[in-house]
Parts: C-alpha cells; sequence; structure tokens
C-alpha cells in the first residue's frame, strides 16, 4: 500500500513540479508528503489532488480542490494555483498565441497534443510522436507563454 | 519629459489596444515611448513583452527587435534583476539557449536577495519601532530560515524578539 502511495506522489510531483510559471501558482510542496489517504490536513495540497492530476482525472481533482477548500482544507491561493496548473494542462501547443508559434524551435508535431499528453510522453520516454528536444520546447512554451500575458511585478 | 509625462504615456500604451499585450495600438505606443525615453525601464519590459505576442501586422520578426528592447532594459537598469529575469525568460523560451539564461537568472536571483536581504531588515525594524511586534516576530523568524548567515538580519529580529520579551509577548527563555 505504502509503495503504491509513494509511486502515485512521486509521479503526481513529477507533472505538478514540470513547471511553476506564473506568480499565482504558490504551491505548497511539503504538503505533497504522503501522510494519510486523502488526507492533507491544514492548508496543504492533498497527496490525493495530486495524484488525481498526475494521472489526468482533472474533474475528480477539480470536485476535491473545491470540497476541500470549502471544508476549511485548502486555501484560496493554493486552489487557485491547482486549478490554473490542471487548465494549463489541458491545453494544446497549438493553442499557444499565434506569435509564440513562430519561434524557431516551434514543434508543430505536437500542435495537437496537451501539455499533459507531452508531459505524460517525456515522463514514459515515449519518442514516437517528437524527439525529446521537440517534447521539452512544447512543454517549456505551454508553461511559459501565460506569464507574458501577466502583470509585470 | 517630466516623470507625470512619462508615466502618463506609459498608463496610455498600456490601456490602448483593449489592453491586450500584443495589439498592434499599443505596441505603437510602447515604441514610441521607448525612442522617445530609451532609459525608461518599466516601457522596455512591457513592450519586451508585447513583442513576443504581436499581431501578425506588427512586423515579420517581431522577436529581434524583442532581445534589442530586453537587451537595452538590462543594460540601462544597471542589469537589474526585474530586466535580467525578463531577458532570460525571452531567451530561454523564443531563442531556446539554456547555456545563456542560466548566469542571468544566477545574477538575478543573487540580486535578489540581497534586495530582499535589506527589505526585511529594514521591516522587521520599522516593525519594532511602531511596536507592531508580532508581525516583526513572523517577518524575523522566516528572515531567519532564508537568511541563517546574515548578522543583519539576526540582529533584527533579536530586537523584535527583546521587544517582545519586554512586553511579555514571548516568555523570557524564549529569547
Amino acid at each position: 500500500m505504502l509503495p503504491r502511495r509513494l509511486v502515485t506522489s512521486a509521479l503526481a510531483l513529477l507533472v505538478l513540479l514540470g513547471g511553476c510559471t506564473g506568480a499565482s501558482e504558490q504551491l505548497r510542496w511539503e504538503g505533497a508528503e504522503p501522510v494519510e489517504e486523502g488526507g492533507g490536513g491544514g492548508d496543504s495540497v492533498s497527496p490525493r489532488i495530486l495524484a488525481l492530476i498526475a494521472r489526468g482525472q482533472f474533474a475528480e481533482a477539480q470536485v476535491l480542490i473545491h470540497e476541500s477548500v470549502k471544508g476549511g482544507l485548502m486555501s484560496q491561493a493554493t486552489a487557485t494555483g491547482l486549478l490554473a496548473r490542471i487548465q494549463l494542462l489541458n491545453t494544446k501547443l497549438g493553442e499557444i498565441p499565434a506569435r509564440l508559434q513562430r519561434v524557431a524551435s516551434f514543434p508543430a508535431v505536437l500542435k495537437d497534443y496537451t501539455l499533459h499528453q507531452i508531459l505524460l510522453f517525456l515522463e514514459q520516454r515515449d519518442y514516437s510522436v517528437a524527439t525529446q528536444a521537440q517534447l521539452m520546447t512544447a512543454k517549456k512554451l505551454i508553461e511559459q507563454s501565460p506569464r507574458l500575458m501577466e502583470k509585470i511585478p | 519629459m517630466s516623470p507625470e509625462e512619462l508615466l502618463a504615456r506609459l498608463r496610455a500604451a498600456r490601456e490602448a489596444g483593449g489592453g491586450k499585450p500584443g495589439a498592434l495600438e499599443r505596441l505603437r505606443l510602447h515604441r514610441e515611448l521607448a525612442s522617445a525615453a530609451p532609459a525608461f525601464v518599466p516601457n522596455l519590459l512591457e513592450l519586451g513583452r508585447g513583442l513576443q505576442l504581436a499581431e501578425p501586422a506588427a512586423g515579420e520578426d517581431t522577436f529581434t527587435e524583442a532581445e534589442a528592447v530586453l537587451r537595452q532594459a538590462v543594460e540601462v537598469s544597471e542589469r537589474s534583476a526585474r530586466a535580467l529575469v525578463e531577458l532570460a525568460y525571452f531567451l530561454h523560451m523564443v531563442r531556446d539557449a539554456p547555456q545563456e539564461t542560466e548566469p542571468l537568472l544566477e545574477e538575478a536571483s543573487g540580486k535578489a536577495l540581497r534586495l530582499l536581504e535589506d527589505a526585511w531588515t529594514g521591516l522587521v525594524n520599522v516593525l519594532v519601532e511602531q511596536g507592531k511586534l508580532q508581525r516583526a516576530l513572523e517577518v524575523g523568524d522566516r528572515a531567519r530560515q532564508l537568511f541563517p548567515d546574515s548578522v543583519r538580519i539576526a540582529m533584527a529580529s533579536e530586537a523584535a524578539r527583546s521587544a517582545a520579551v519586554r512586553e511579555g509577548l514571548l516568555p523570557p527563555e524564549s529569547q
């Protein structure tokens, strides 16, 4: 039981740590320790939510996030950060601003793939659709483009 | 140009084109301001971002212009952390140049940390001076975690603790 949870938590961290772009993503990683199933006391990110996000079960994760905020288990700032991350994971490479699709190294072959799919390719070392370098460029473009729309601090 | 005029023109540029960063009208105003005031860094940084999101009509190669603008911002700000970070993200994302990006982010982090140490030391002192001891203790504890070797932070934080003990907020042994 414990090893499985450790694995899912590590997986969740991998996918989530993939990139913290905007300043709005104030996540508290110490809360990602596998403490108790479905737990996450106080203001921390529950490992179950992280695991759901890592597996691409976004709808379930969203429900749990909303419930955690309602139940006082999670701060609004953490919830906002997680929801923004889910939105980013659902973003396809072809949905980033048109100008950024003109960067020299743009991997057009990945246009119809979401960040979530791209991260899975990388994690599974599956280079059947695109090379590792192309996958990493796609990941970078999706993760970093939102900061250009934000106000400069 | 007076400071008021600079700021008024920056605000006008920000609001142009419905506030969309890559909008043509917005870019036009930021570009005009940049040529009238080439050392006004806030405008250069906004122009740099806008050019990375520019509408097609803004020009064929706005990335070259963005790079020049951001390098200018680094230079005229005397390598401020903010300008370094903007140039670094550009080089990483658009130019795919991690080797050039890394030292810029190292430099920016170092500068930002020194600024934070300076700001936190001053903040703890000014909080103690005003008797806002609870907040002074919070900031002091946080600052000590991040800057365990900083004498300035240690002294300011100790002053906050002494004041808190005198006021009965902390037991004497906690000093």
